[in-house]
């Protein structure tokens, strides 16, 4: 394997206000380009692994660490992690009224673009990318002018975060739950809109409940997350498995001695 | 009632100067006028300044206009005077943006402390059937007009600082809007104060407006001053004959010494519209009131407002909706950004007397608050006497919802540059209600600017 572009080690977790254990110590190494989904019940702390990445506040790492592109993730600030290329696409977009849509890309992009060391785009040119990406997830214009995510169906939302991913051109996209509240059709643009950035530059953490979504975003690794730990990792083929025996296959066949974590998230 | 010896002299000391002004002119008012400005010394001798434990006044203390020493601004100056007022009315202006008065582009009276200015008039572009004059030309013109209006709908009896202002009336501005005639574009009213003096001015602002039937208007007035201590108590007054349409914008953004109490009384008959927007920005101590009085079967209101204050500013907005006549409407929508140690109020009545079936009335208070320190009342209030009505209100007060700010510092926006963001979107929900552009761009920039006074500011969106 390549050197890795995320490296996660022994992460452990807790919520900062009730002291509530999360993670339990995980281990992920994710190489340029690779496509890693990570699956697991409800509960097993797969969102919240995917909010410590992007740097949620009100979490406490309590052991391990996270290297991206060999630095240190976890001091970064939220803000300077997506300019250094992580994004997050949210299980639950927020939606921000009286803010538009394309201008909020727009001072995303240019805050990205400022750190990397590129000019700011002007409007034609941020109007001409903004078409191009657009035509990605079927968005339409009228949908660019409101509010950010206001009033968005759940497929909308879904369709805007892949998006900003388009738009921001991250190097290693975390993907939450993008497939859930969707029905087939919009799962299907929402996965094609993923596809079409998949590169040997862009790597991918893919989460969900669910294989359906991993027939249309085709993972190279799949691993399995129960009570805060990765309890197996294995080929596309773990998926359908997974599928067919249900989480509590994994479960019976989860470390024994592993420590009972509660249930929350 | 009986006032205490100390409330009794600092009264006395603002009757003085209405006494003044009184006999200075002598018998060359007309005599509805005389009798108006003599009830407005009665009044305010047996009302006095609110008491402390006035219910009306519970969350502002006017004490700092009480116990101040004010004089009224004289009617005529020195000529070396006037062109200093000149030069600091003119800074002022440079600060108005695309609503500047002094390039005479728009309709528009300007009053510098009180006093009529030709030089910045402009009104000739008005259509025929509609006037925009100062009361001192209409006295001459329209005394019938006047005579039926004036003081009517804004009454000494009532209120302590109408009755104030009312015993000072010397000029003013009348806008007039003859049957079925609507004006295109928005008229102006400036009210400017260039105050250093001392003891500081004290001016007192009046604005009749009277739409006949079906006709329909937008009125600006613009309330914008230095940094020295004036105070404004500022009284403007609305009729609205069946049909008509009435839009009245007040932009407050006055110094952060002006003690600014200002009165608007809106009454309605049938069928006619109002729409008010407040805009309320500068000022140590800002008392913005408004009645709208539905009296006539189908009249309709839509009341927006938005404050924002900052270091030691006390903002207090009361409003009083009386729907009095049947299938009435009413929508309020009052928002509030508070910075620093600020203070703000907003108290919103709403009355439905037993005559008005089918009424509709809507109120909704929002209010943002960026510090520890600063702190609002909020207090809506709904007085139904009938049962076939449809009557919501709401009210919140919070910060910062923390997970939009995250949202967005996870696309890279800086944490300052999120929370500003915010800031402003949340101000300009009431922005975007004003639909002309000039305004709009004006007030956007004014929100933006206050945005960076007390924090980082958006780049303009």
């Amino acid at each position: 394997m390549k050197k890795p572009l995320l490296e996660i080690k022994d992460l452990r977790v807790s919520i900062a206000e009730d002291g509530h254990r999360i993670l339990n110590g995980i281990d992920l190494a994710i190489g340029p380009g690779e496509v890693h989904a990570l699956m697991g019940p409800n509960g097993s702390g797969k969102s919240t692994l995917a909010h410590v990445l992007a740097g949620r506040p009100g979490y406490d790492v309590t052991a391990g660490q996270v290297l991206y592109d060999g630095k240190d993730l976890l001091a970064l600030k939220p803000e300077e992690r997506a300019r250094e290329g992580i994004f997050l696409a949210f299980q639950y977009p927020v939606e921000i009224p009286g803010v538009s849509n394309t201008y909020f890309l727009r001072t995303a992009l240019n805050a990205v673009r400022k750190h990397r060391g590129l000019s700011e785009l002007d409007a034609m040119d941020f109007l001409s990318l903004l078409d191009e990406k657009a035509k990605l997830v079927e968005m339409e214009e009228r949908m660019l002018e409101r509010g950010v995510n206001e009033g968005f169906s759940g497929g909308e939302k879904k369709r805007n975060e892949v998006l900003q991913m388009a738009m921001l051109d991250p190097r290693l996209a975390v993907l939450d739950e993008t497939d859930s509240g969707l029905d087939i059709d919009a799962l299907r643009v929402v996965a094609a809109g993923v596809n079409a950035l998949r590169s040997p530059e862009r790597s991918m953490l893919v989460i969900t409940h669910y294989q359906r979504l991993l027939s249309y975003i085709v993972p190279d690794v799949v691993h399995v997350l129960a009570d805060g730990r990765i309890v197996k990792t294995g080929g596309k083929e773990l998926a359908l498995e997974l599928e067919e025996k249900g989480y509590a296959w994994i479960g019976s066949g989860a470390n024994a001695s592993a420590p009972e974590a509660p249930a929350a998230r | 009632m009986s006032l205490s010896a100390a409330r009794r002299a600092g009264v006395d000391a603002f009757l003085a100067t209405a006494d003044q002004a009184l006999r200075s002119e002598g018998a060359k008012a007309p005599l509805f006028l005389r009798r108006l400005r003599e009830e407005g010394v009665a009044s305010f001798g047996r009302l006095g300044f609110p008491a402390p434990d006035d219910e009306e006044w519970r969350y502002t203390s006017v004490a700092p206009v009480a116990r101040g020493v004010f004089t009224p601004s004289p009617a005529v100056v020195p000529a070396r005077e006037r062109v200093e007022e000149r030069g600091r009315a003119l800074a002022l202006d440079g600060r108005l943006g695309p609503v500047a008065f002094s390039d005479r582009k728009k309709t528009q009276l300007v009053f510098v402390n009180g006093r009529f200015s030709a030089e910045w008039s402009s009104t000739e572009r008005l259509p025929a059937g509609a006037a925009l004059e100062p009361l001192s030309a209409a006295l001459e013109k329209r005394l019938h007009l006047l005579d039926r209006h004036l003081g009517r709908m804004a009454k000494s009896a009532g209120h302590p600082f109408i009755a104030l202002n009312t015993s000072h009336l010397r000029d003013g501005a009348l806008l007039h809007v003859a049957k079925g005639i609507a004006l295109a574009d928005p008229v102006f009213v400036y009210w400017v104060t260039t105050g250093t003096s001392q003891p500081p001015l004290m001016v007192s602002p009046r604005t009749l407006v009277v739409l006949e039937e079906g006709a329909q208007a937008f009125l600006v007035e613009s309330f914008v001053g230095t940094g020295a201590v004036t105070f404004v108590n500022a009284v403007t007054e609305a009729a609205l004959a069946p049909g008509a349409v009435l839009d009245h914008a007040k932009l407050q953004c006055e110094g952060p010494e002006t003690l600014h109490i200002g009165n608007l009384r809106l009454a309605q008959e049938g069928d006619s519209q109002s729409r008010s927007h407040l805009f309320s920005f500068g000022g140590k101590l800002v008392r913005n009131e408004l009645e709208v009085l539905l009296g006539g079967d189908g009249a309709g209101t839509a009341l927006n407002g938005l404050y924002c204050v900052s270091g030691a500013q006390h903002v207090d907005n009361h409003t009083l909706i009386d729907h009095a006549r049947p299938h009435g409407s009413s929508q309020e929508f009052y928002k509030g950004i508070l910075d620093g140690s600020a203070r703000g109020a907003f108290d919103g009545r709403i009355v439905v007397r037993p005559s008005a079936r089918k009424t509709d009335a809507r109120q909704t208070n929002r209010n943002l608050i960026l510090s520890d320190t600063a702190l609002v009342d909020s207090k809506p209030q709904l007085e139904i006497y009938n049962n076939d009505v449809k009557c919501t209100h709401g009210s919140t007060t919070g910060r910062l919802d923390e997970s939009m700010v995250f949202y967005l510092r996870s696309r890279g926006l800086d944490e300052e540059a999120a929370r500003s963001l915010l800031t402003f979107a949340f101000g300009s929900e009431m922005v975007e209600k004003v639909t002309t552009n000039d305004l709009y761009a004006f007030l956007e920039a004014t929100l933006l600017s206050w945005l960076s006074r007390s924090g980082a500011p958006p780049e303009v969106p």
